[in-house]
Parts: structure tokens; sequence; C-alpha cells
């Protein structure tokens, strides 16, 4: 900006604004009435350029047309359209293909015959690739009662991907009638280089989204983290002085980096740790250090520097990274500011955060479990001189090594949060949780009187929770997390979570790495329907199908399989198993993401499946995996004392063991699958839950005998589509983002 | 399913009712005569096993399943409904509002189970807690039950082992009248588990024996 430029805008706002501050009274009103006057100018300018810049002129021409087409309101935005056929019966119709963000359209128009097709997203049920002598190459769209089969397209996977990833979305509005769809905006105004052009804005809004939530993915990011671009380099590995090609990715918060051989290593540097970025002088001499930059963090023990080389277009992402950082000190700043004045506006309860219930309730030491962790802990240590510690250490295939074979308990906490990237979320908003404590102990609330009944059986064979200390901060973890997310409150299996969380780790840490865990880790396991872990529960069946095609049939001719595993997936094992043995698997889970649950889950479903082949009705079969996974111990870590029949249990298998066979025998069980496997799902559960919804509600109508049921259905889907027709507007109001 | 050729026979009972109000509690007491005051929450569903020497020629064995009480997971367990013969519905005497919900636990119960040729499934209704609140019995309860074919209701207390056994025994004694009486219809208890089956997919239009 020129001093001209400033000086014009001020003109304009002193013949503009000035004339009628005179009508207020007092300076504050004044002040406010400026500010806002200067926003919404701004918002308006920024309208006009959105406008500008959103979308080329062809592909406006082609919405309109769309929104003829299918009468659609002309708000209903149109993200791409491809050129492919749709199978009316045995004849292919070549025609085109809308996709907007609510539904999925085909038209054509062949010959004087006119093929419309209009599905709403939120109706599809199954969508899938398909390749039949009937309809050979084909993607199918599924909704209920009817299948749709379209092919011939120029770009199949592409296609299929927009596809799925607007079903998705459609589906997780219908979990969460809060989420709404957001327009990125920050795109627009978004510095970028290279960026092929893509038809449309939300085209482009939409494979950003995408890219992110790989990139999230990859490096077990919160889920608000948005990628914002990635540049091939080489990292600077001081443990064996090598430089190891791969990406280095930028987002708001953080900087990562992973290795093009998979596995070999990663690195996550949290933007708020970094300290200095400089270039370094290029020499002639050592051509691996070409273009190199070196980060330089806060970290307080030993000073860390990364060192990254052959940057392509250096100047560039140093440019972003200043950009980026600048950003995150206000931020911090900001932050820690409100967080005061929260403080101040409330009560101040007579309560300190508790460190970990372990140092305050001691078990009693058992010389060789002690011995093992020692040893446990030398090993760690070692490790951490050599690749670092804390959130940016070198992570190779060594710390997995180490991970699998359980992480000493006191060293557990520091582990989890930096893993789990709970780490991130505590550092960047400080006082909050104390702020949210004393908020929550004040309310009157239903969650609140659902945590009170279950806090004495959470954890009741550990000292620390037959005594106030610890239950009272198991209370205080479980109502400030219910009050931070009221979309979950509070859902029974938290409970059992945040009391071995607490077991481990300060009382802070623990309600930072249940909200990481509720968030995202394991997404809408803790809603009101439990939905995401119903999700996993179809994904878990798929899985076991595929790999024990004859155990499968049994267990589903037991009716089975759903018994056993919500208990597994709501509280990772923990309600199932000693807790000693699962916090092993909450170490790897933690580490390695929700892939975990599923390879020890049908790992035990392995190990036992001649068994549980011959039992003969399903609660043989449930005694029969309750008993096993009592058994799963653990002799390198220590529980507290049970009941007599407790300790009774057979010694089955040793955790270590059992997390190492999972590994190697589902090792092709990626995140990746997971996540592919949970989008297909989420399709299915949302809809069977709106169907089984329905048919209730039919059905308790019906009995008045004034309609018919099929009358009765007829009325509930017009009240339906009027009433997602509603929504979206609703959504589309309150959307802050428009 | 059960054997009753043999004389041996397996029935699966359940435990339903709000969360808290000591279902796991009783099934421990019954089961394994033993009781805490700490149990840890059932996630899902728990079960336990009891054997009965009922009489010179009868054994049976009873599976009691308990089944948690969240409301989140409540349209999830239906799964765990499959097969019963026979259910006991648990309210806290302490809480008179799980009292109230004892209705909705029925509804659940005859909506998703019922027994061949349309027999309402056997209910027994268990107040327990009956050591700290023996005299908050509801006024309504006698009614209720009246209305709602529930031949008895006990006050327990799992602490004090009260009632438990006479409850259970009442519930074998129902369940084996029915079981006379479908043996006139139906021999094959195996077929029974079958036709369940089938009909699940039906989106249980069958279950509708109000």
């Amino acid at each position: 900006m020129t001093r001209q430029e400033i000086e014009k805008d001020w003109e304009w706002l002193f013949s503009n604004v000035c004339e009628t501050l005179h009508s207020f009274d007092k300076e504050e009103d004044i002040t406010e009435f400026v500010i806002k006057k200067i926003e919404s100018v701004m918002a308006t300018n920024q309208e006009c350029q959105d406008f500008e810049d959103e979308d080329s002129k062809s592909f406006k021409i082609t919405m309109d047309k769309f929104h003829q087409l299918f009468n659609l309101p002309r708000d209903e935005k149109l993200v791409n359209y491809y050129s492919c056929s749709y199978w009316k019966g045995k004849i292919p119709r070549q025609g085109r293909m809308y996709l907007s963000v609510n539904y999925c359209c085909f038209h054509a128009y062949i010959l004087g015959l006119e093929t419309k097709i209009c599905i709403r997203w939120s109706d599809v049920i199954v969508l899938g690739k398909t390749n039949s002598v009937l309809f050979p190459d084909s993607i199918k769209v599924a909704i209920r009662g009817k299948e749709h089969y379209f092919s011939m397209f120029l770009r199949k996977a592409e296609t299929f991907n927009l596809m799925e990833q607007l079903a998705d979305l459609a589906a997780k509005r219908l979990i969460d009638e809060r989420r709404g769809f957001n327009e990125d905006k920050d795109l627009l105004s978004k510095l970028s280089k290279n960026v092929p052009k893509k038809p449309s804005f939300l085209k482009r809004d939409l494979d950003a989204r995408a890219h992110s939530e790989a990139y999230r993915l990859l490096f077990r990011l919160p889920h608000t983290e948005k990628l914002d671009g990635s540049i091939d380099c080489t990292l600077m590995t001081p443990y064996n002085k090598r430089h190891v090609s791969g990406r280095l990715f930028l987002s708001q918060n953080y900087i990562c980096f992973d290795s093009r051989v998979k596995g070999q290593v990663s690195l996550i540097i949290p933007l708020r740790d970094v300290k200095l970025v400089e270039k370094m002088e290029t020499s002639a001499s050592n051509p691996s250090l070409d273009k190199a930059i070196i980060i330089t963090t806060k970290n307080t023990i030993d000073k860390t520097a990364f060192l990254f080389a052959q940057i392509l277009d250096r100047d560039f992402l140093v440019q972003k990274l200043s950009e980026l950082l600048a950003r995150t000190n206000d931020l911090i700043f900001g932050r820690s500011n409100g967080g005061g004045d929260a403080q101040l506006q409330t009560v101040e309860f007579a309560w300190k955060c508790q460190p970990p219930l372990m140092t305050l309730f001691p078990l009693t030491v058992i010389p060789d479990v002690l011995k093992k962790q020692k040893e446990k802990e030398l090993k760690w240590e070692s490790h951490f001189n050599v690749y670092g510690r804390g959130i940016s250490m070198y992570r190779t295939t060594d710390i997995s090594k180490l991970v699998l074979d359980g992480i000493p308990d006191s060293l557990r906490m520091d582990i989890w949060m930096a893993f789990s990237g709970a780490a991130n979320e505590k550092a960047t908003h400080p006082g909050y949780y104390k702020s949210l404590v004393n908020q929550a102990l004040l309310q009157q609330s239903t969650a609140n009187d659902e945590i009170e009944r279950d806090l004495h059986r959470s954890l009741p064979e550990h000292l620390a929770f037959q005594n106030d200390t610890g239950i009272d901060a198991l209370r205080r973890v479980l109502c400030a997390y219910a009050l931070k997310n009221p979309n979950i409150g509070y859902c029974q299996a938290m409970n059992i979570v945040a009391s071995v969380l607490l077991i481990y780790c300060a009382e802070e840490e623990a309600f930072w790495l249940l909200a990481t865990l509720c968030e995202n880790l394991l997404p809408d396991y803790y809603n009101t329907k439990v939905v995401g872990a119903v999700v996993d529960q179809g994904i878990l069946d798929d899985l076991l199908s595929e790999n024990m095609p004859n155990l499968h049939a049994k267990l589903v001719k037991l009716g089975m399989l759903n018994m056993i595993s919500l208990s597994w997936f709501l509280t990772i094992f923990l309600s199932v198993m000693p807790y000693e043995s699962a916090v092993n698997v909450i170490d790897c889970f933690f580490y390695d993401g929700a892939k975990v649950i599923f390879q020890v889950a049908l790992m035990i479903l392995k190990l036992n499946q001649e068994e549980l082949l011959n039992c003969r009705d399903e609660g043989e079969a449930m005694q029969l995996l309750a008993d096993y996974l009592m058994g799963v111990h653990n002799d390198d870590g220590r529980g507290a004392i049970r009941n007599k029949s407790y300790d009774d249990q057979q010694r089955k298998i040793r955790v270590q063991d059992l997390i190492y066979k999972a590994y190697t025998n589902f090792g092709t069980i990626s995140t990746g699958v997971i996540e592919k496997f949970r989008l297909k799902h989420r399709l299915k559960v949302v809809q069977e839950l709106e169907a089984n919804f329905e048919n209730n509600a039919i059905r308790s109508v019906a009995s008045d005998g004034y309609m018919t049921s099929i009358e009765l259905q007829s009325l509930l889907n017009i009240i339906r589509e009027e009433y997602l027709s509603q929504k979206k507007m609703m959504s589309e109001k309150n959307d802050p983002a428009l | 399913m059960s054997d009753l050729f043999k004389k041996e026979l397996l029935f699966k009972i359940l435990v339903v009712g709000d969360f808290g109000v000591g279902k796991t509690s009783i099934i421990k007491r019954y089961a394994e005569g033993t009781f805490s005051p700490k149990y840890k929450m059932t996630i899902g569903a728990d079960f336990a096993l009891k054997q009965l020497d009922w009489d010179s020629e009868t054994r049976i064995n009873i599976q009691l399943w308990d089944i948690a009480g969240h409301e989140r997971f409540g349209y999830l367990t239906s799964v765990y409904y499959r097969y019963a013969v026979a259910a006991a519905i648990v309210f806290d005497l302490t809480r008179p509002d799980t009292f109230f919900a004892v209705a909705k636990w029925l509804a659940d119960l005859r909506d998703k189970v019922s027994l061949p040729v349309g027999r309402p499934l056997p209910v027994i209704i268990l107040a327990n807690k009956g050591d700290v609140a023996a005299n908050k019995v509801p006024p309504q309860i006698e009614e209720f039950c009246k209305k709602n074919h529930i031949t008895s209701w006990y006050v327990t207390s799992a602490k004090e082992n009260r009632n438990i056994d006479e409850a259970m025994n009442r519930v074998v004694v129902e369940v084996l009248e029915n079981q006379r009486n479908n043996n006139l219809y139906n021999s094959d208890s195996v077929m029974l588990a079958e036709e369940m089956h089938t009909d699940k997919h039906n989106n249980g239009q069958l279950c509708c024996s109000r």
C-alpha cells in the first residue's frame, strides 16, 4: 500500500463517515460504529473480488444451464461436470453428469429422447465402481430401492473421487447437523504458485480439502489443520549423517517432512516452536547443501536445528514460512490473552490440576516389573539422545519398535502428548482447561448428572478412584470436555478412557488427550448415536470376511460380531483387557492411529479361530473371548490389585506378542485403507439409521389405523424433502463464510 | 441352541434397566454369590452363566445377559435380544425416575422379542437397592404389573442377597411353563432359532405382539 492510497481511503472515510458521528453521545459508541463501518466496507469489497476471481465465464454458463435443467435454486453450487453415459435398461445414453454440493445429476438429449436424473447425495447408500457384463466399467449409485449406473467417463478416477467426496460430506452433514458446508475463502487470497486452472472454485476447494485430509492423516494432526502446500527437498538426518529425500509439507501450524522411502524418517515441527528460519550460503564444495534452509526451534533443553536442502523454490518457501510464522505468533498472543480474561470472569474454585495419579497412588513395588521399567526407560533415553525428544524427534522405524514393545510408565504422558498432537493443542490454549472447569462445575446439566453416576464405575479397581482425589479429577476432565464439545457432551466409555489417561498423565494433559481422541482419532464415536463406532464395526465385519471367511460366516450365524466389538472400539480394549495391557495398545494407537484397533481385533479373532468355530452358541463364544481378553497380560507393567477371580484368570498371551502378531499379520491394513472403508460404511450407516427411524415412526403411527403404511411412507418422504431443503437453507444462512 | 431331549436346558435371560440401577450387581450376586459396591460399568453387554439343578432330571444353564443401560447404545442392543426366553427389568428404589423408565424398557422388550405363536416374553420387575430404600416402593407398581401382564415383582438387594434367588426361580418357572406350552406346537427349539433369524430381515414385522 502506498501513502497515496492510504490518504485516498482516509478522505473517503472523512467525507462519508465523519458527518454522521455527531449523532452519537458516547465516545465508545463512535469507536464501535467506525469499526463496524470499516469492517462492512471491507467485506463488500472482498465479495466483489471473490465473484470476479471464483469461476470462469464458461463455467458460469454451464451452471445456469444446470439450474434450469433440474429446476434447482440458484444457490445450488455446481462443482464440476463430466461427459458420460447413463444406462437406461440395456441402452447407454450419452450425456453429461453434473455434480453439485447437494446433488448428483445427469442429463441427456438424443433423438428427441430426454433423460434427466437428479439424486440427492444425502440419499445415496452405496457408491462404487463396478464391472459386469450388463454394466461394463461403471460407477454405481444406489439410493433406497433404486440403482443407477454411469459409464464411459473420460476421467473416471477423478469423477469417482469427487463423487465420493461429495457423498461423504453429505453423510457427515447428516451425522452432525451443525456441520454446514463452508467454502474455504482463504483459498482465494492464498499465495500460490503453479496451481493448474481448475474448472470451478468449488472443485479447487474440494481438492484442497482432500489433500488436507490426507496430510492430517499422514501426520496425525488436528482436524482443523489445512495444508498450504508441499515441496520436494532433502532432510539432513544427523543420527546417520545423510540427506534423505522426501517432501516437505506446510500448513498453518506445522512444518512436516516425510521421506520418499516409506517409514524411513518423518518429522513434525510445530510452527510455534520455530525460532528462526535461515537460508544457508550455497557452498560450491558441497552440492548436497545446495539451496538449503536451517530451521531452529525454541527447544530449551537442547537447541535443535533442522536442515532441509535441495529446495528448488527456496525463496518462495521462505517467504511462505515467514508469512505463516508471523500469523502463528499473533495467534498465541491473542489466545493467551483471551484465556486470562475468561478466568477473571468466572468464579475460582478451590482445586488444582492433579499430577499423574500413579504418582499419588503408587502400587506396591514388584521388583521384576520395576527392573523392566528401568530397562525400558534406559532404551528410550538413549533413543532420545540419538533422534531427539518431544514432538520434533526424527521418527524412524526404530521408534516404531520401541512403541510396539510398550512405552515405560514414566514416559507415557510425554510420548502420548507428542504423538497424538495433543501437546500442540495444550500449548496453544493456555488457561483454557482451567476456565472450562470453573464454568463446568458451576453448571447444572444432564451431562454432569450422567458423569456423576459413572465416576465410581470407571476404574474401580485402582486405589486412585476409591478416593476423592481421583474421582474429583475425573469429574473435572469429563465435565470440562462435555462443556467444550456439546455435540458429544458425555457418552459412557469416555469415563473409562479418561480414568486410565489420568493414571498415567497429569490432569490437563489427560483432558487434551481425551479431546484429541474424541475429535481426531475416533471421529463421531461418542456422539448421540455412537455412529463412528457403528461405522467401524461395519469395517471390522468387512475385514473379517475378507481375511477369515469361515470365521466370519460362523460369527454372522451366531449374530455376535457386533456384540463383541462395540466395547472394543469404544474403550480401545480398556474395558475388556486388564488396563495395564490395554495401555500398550493405546501406545500404538496414539502413534499409529485408529487402524491399530482393527489389527488387534482381527488378531484376537484369528488366535481364537479354531475354538470359536466350535462354539455351539453365542454365549459360549462370548465367554471364550471374554476369558481370553482378560488373560492378555503384561509382565512389564503393573496393574492395580483386583478381586480374586480376576487374579485367577489364566495367562493367555503377552500383550506385546499380541500387538506384534497383529502388526505382522495385518500389516496391509493402513490408515488409508481404513479411511476408504469408513467412507463407504458411513453412507450405509447413516442411511440405515434414517430408515430405521422412519420405520419406527411409521410403525408406531400406523397402529392408529387412520392411514396405511404406504401412505405414511409417502407422507414422510414429502416431509423429509421439505425438511432437508429447509435445513440446507438454514445452514447456508448461518454460514459465516457466505 | 439348547438340548431339550437330554433334560439339560439353556435359558437366555436378559437383565435390563436404566444405568446404575444395579444390573451387574444382581447378576454377580446370583451367578457368583459375591457383591462389590464398585463394579466397572458395562459397555454393550456382558454376561454370566449359572447352572441350576432344577429337579432330579433337569439341569438348567442360565445365561444372564447384562445389557448396558446408556441410551446412546440403546438402538444397538437389539442384537443381544435374540433367542431370549425371559427378562428381568431392574429399577433403583432410591431413584424414582428409574421406575418410570421401566415402561420404556418393557415396550422395548415387547417390541424386539417375542416367542413363537405370539406369546409375550415372560418379564419380572426387580426393585433393587432394597437395603437402603425398601420403604420407597412406588405405589403404582401393582397396577402397572397388572396392566402389562407381569405376574410378579420383587424388592431385591444385591448387597444383602435379598430375594434374588427367589426372583430368578420365579422366572425359571415361567419359562418352563412357556416351554411346556410351546412343545405342544413345536418340539424343536432349533427351528425356532432359525425362524427368528429369518424374521429379522423383515424389520421385525413379526414382533408386534402388543
